[in-house]
């Protein structure tokens, strides 16, 4: 019996098994490389700067400075990474000018190949899961723009609260909340019928929102509040409000880790990062960064934190595990986003 | 059988009506009754305060709609005893549920008013210590009263800033020019935000006056939101409540002092500079400083305790309410 395995096994191999195995390697080889890219890229916002700023994440090295032409804020890649989109609001608030609008940059050749308008003052900003739509928080108007990224057109313009902020989309791409720092309200849009279907409040002076990875979480930073708010999806209520940092740290950005279990919330005049447990809904790390973060994001493994430190011109590298800062990159005036490639 | 059946149904709709009923009535519609002083030699502070509860009022709609609810306002001209028939008028006749006042002038005879019949007044003009004094339950104090600005103004005056005219480019130990609640030119924590929706309005930069006008409206509303109810008393119990606070784009949260129900919040010194222009300063600082997050409700580190010391009056009595 062993003699015949062995006898079949050096028998040559056919054409098509050749064929196959060639393919097979060829797709592990495919996906490693793919798996190597995810979160191969850091990309920054400088706001003052009007600059972007293009990192390495493995040697932490600046590839590339990329000018814009107005003041960015809002920065997100699109779902295959290949492109980086960028909120730009001119100087002139409460009017819409040309100089508004959510830019694209090829990350191939790191220029701008993409204008699609998005209403006046653009700040925050979220696109769909398909990548067919973008949502922008209008911040000087009360409303939010949807607009479809193929036809590069606003098919939806949607009143929400005052001041509109953080935008984040539902994994599934179904829903799309909107904060608003005035009203203190989250706006939920039905993204299918783009219609504000409810809207609820959370603490005082909402920031940034975020979807926990199976969507039945959303959570929204307070800056006056001093809180993070947990919000039942289902139900479109506040489960949970989270102290952080004395309730005088005014947390801003937020980013979920990808399993879900913690959320990194920077504290924008605390200068550090609250690590909430999200199965206990408590505040169980405390990390040091720069000057001002805003901005937050994890890279796809959950390994790495990157925080933009506004104040410092730079960004922080945390290392997840060990909860500390391991190096930090200076980049342009006043960094206010960071995101990284998917 | 049959009849068994009848009751259950007529104890489920007895049961059941007054949740549905409920269910109808959530929405609410908050009435605020404004008492202005004619169109005539107004003060400026007075037509400023006007235009701040108006911005406010539109802002406030704005937000009510989004769950329902309303915000309405209801002007009535009148000054000295005329201000009480004005006050009368907005109660018999719109039947608010709220009073502000434009005038420093009317503002204790209005407080008087509020409280003999249970309406809440937002006090956004008077400065005036004998009326915190007055104790009144229904009235809340959001412009600050004179000892604030004499303790701001005298905060800036001893503070390493102002003393530093090398680094700060203040005019050595100079006195500030003025104090103020608010100035046109801040930016910080939807400051810019703020001034821009005011000028948008009315081509006017937004002062102390127009931004106490301006709160005073968002704080009523907000509470009414948040209590989801209209009643004057159930307001005031939110607003004494210590969980309760408002975002008036200071940075700082704000929050009514049980003691007197005088709103807690930073100042801002308005100094001359050596090359010209003007310098707002924010009294007290809001530092960037990540000791505070250890701080504790018992410490003096907390927003509530630094604000205190603002308003600290030498002679003032915490009023009975407070059980101090």
């Amino acid at each position: 019996m062993v003699r015949q395995v062995i006898r079949r096994v050096r028998q040559p191999l056919s054409a098509a098994a050749r064929v196959a195995l060639v393919l097979l390697g060829f797709c592990l080889l495919a996906a490693k490389r793919a798996d190597a890219q995810r979160g191969a890229l850091i990309a920054v916002s400088n706001e003052l700067g009007h600059t972007i700023t293009l990192i390495d994440a493995k040697s932490l090295r600046v590839l590339k400075t990329i000018p814009v032409p107005q003041r960015p804020r809002g920065i997100e890649f699109s779902p295959d990474g290949n492109h980086i989109f960028v909120a730009l609001s001119d100087p002139q608030k409460t009017v819409q000018t040309s100089g508004d609008a959510i830019v694209s940059i090829d990350v191939a050749t790191s220029r701008i190949d993409g204008v699609f308008p998005a209403g006046s003052d653009p700040e925050r900003f979220a696109i769909t899961p398909d990548g067919k739509r973008l949502y922008a928080a209008n911040e000087d108007g009360s409303w939010t723009s949807a607009t479809d990224i193929g036809t590069r057109k606003i098919v939806a313009t949607l009143i929400v609260g005052i001041e509109p902020e953080g935008v984040a989309v539902s994994p599934d791409g179904r829903w799309v909340y909107v904060t608003a720092e005035t009203s203190n309200s989250v706006s939920v849009i039905d993204a299918r019928a783009n219609k504000v279907v409810a809207n609820f409040l959370v603490d005082v002076r909402p920031r940034a929102v975020a979807f926990s990875p199976d969507g039945r979480r959303a959570y929204v930073t307070a800056e006056i509040g001093g809180t993070l708010s947990v919000i039942d999806t289902r139900t479109r209520t506040v489960t949970h409000s989270i102290p952080l940092e004395g309730r005088q740290g005014k947390p801003v950005g937020l980013a979920v880790s990808p399993d879900g279990k913690l959320i990194y919330i920077a504290n924008g005049t605390a200068n550090a990062v609250s690590i909430v447990d999200a199965a206990h809904n408590a505040v169980v790390g405390r990390i040091n960064v720069g000057k001002r973060p805003w901005g937050i994001a994890v890279s796809p493994d959950g390994r790495t934190v990157y925080t933009a430190d506004g104040l410092s011109d730079s960004i922080s590298i945390i290392d997840a595990l060990s909860r500390r800062v391991t190096a930090t990159v200076k980049v342009g005036r006043l960094p206010w986003g960071v995101a990284v490639s998917p | 059988m049959i009849v068994r059946r009848l009751t259950f149904v007529v104890i489920c709709y007895f049961a059941l009506c007054p949740a549905i009923s409920a269910q109808g009535a959530a929405h609410t519609s908050l009435r605020i009754g404004v008492i202005t002083i004619g169109r005539a030699n107004v003060p400026p502070g007075a037509a400023s305060v006007e235009r701040g509860i108006r911005l406010g009022a539109a802002e406030s709609k704005q937000t009510a709609a989004l769950f329902g609810d309303d915000v309405e306002l209801y002007e009535a001209e009148g000054a000295g005893s005329t201000a009480l028939i004005a006050a009368e008028q907005l109660l018999s006749v719109r039947r608010v549920h709220v009073l502000i006042g434009v005038s420093p002038a009317d503002a204790d005879l209005l407080s008087g008013f509020a409280e003999s019949h249970h309406v809440l007044f937002i006090n956004a003009a008077s400065r005036s210590q004998a009326l915190r004094a007055a104790c009144r339950r229904y009235t809340f104090h959001v412009e600050a009263t004179d000892a604030m600005y004499e303790n701001a103004a005298a905060a800036t005056h001893h503070s390493p800033v102002t003393n530093n005219a090398n680094s700060s480019g203040l005019r050595a130990g100079s006195q500030p020019d003025s104090v103020t609640l608010w100035g046109s030119t801040l930016q910080r924590f939807g400051a810019s935000q703020i001034n821009d929706r005011y000028r948008d309005k009315y081509r006017l930069g937004m002062d102390g006056s127009a931004w106490a006008g301006w709160a005073a409206v968002k704080i009523a509303s907000e509470a009414a939101l948040r209590a989801r109810s209209t009643s004057p008393a159930k307001l005031v119990t939110y607003l004494e409540s210590l969980a309760t606070q408002f975002d008036g784009h200071k940075g700082w949260p704000l929050t009514f002092r049980i003691a007197d129900h005088q709103l807690r919040q930073p100042m801002y010194t308005d100094t001359l500079l050596d090359a010209g222009g003007y310098r707002l300063t924010d009294v007290p600082e809001l530092r960037d400083d990540s000791s505070l997050a250890a701080s504790t409700d018992s410490d003096m580190r907390t927003p509530s305790k630094i604000l205190d010391s603002l308003i600290a009056s030498p002679g003032a009595r915490p009023c009975k309410w407070s059980g101090k």
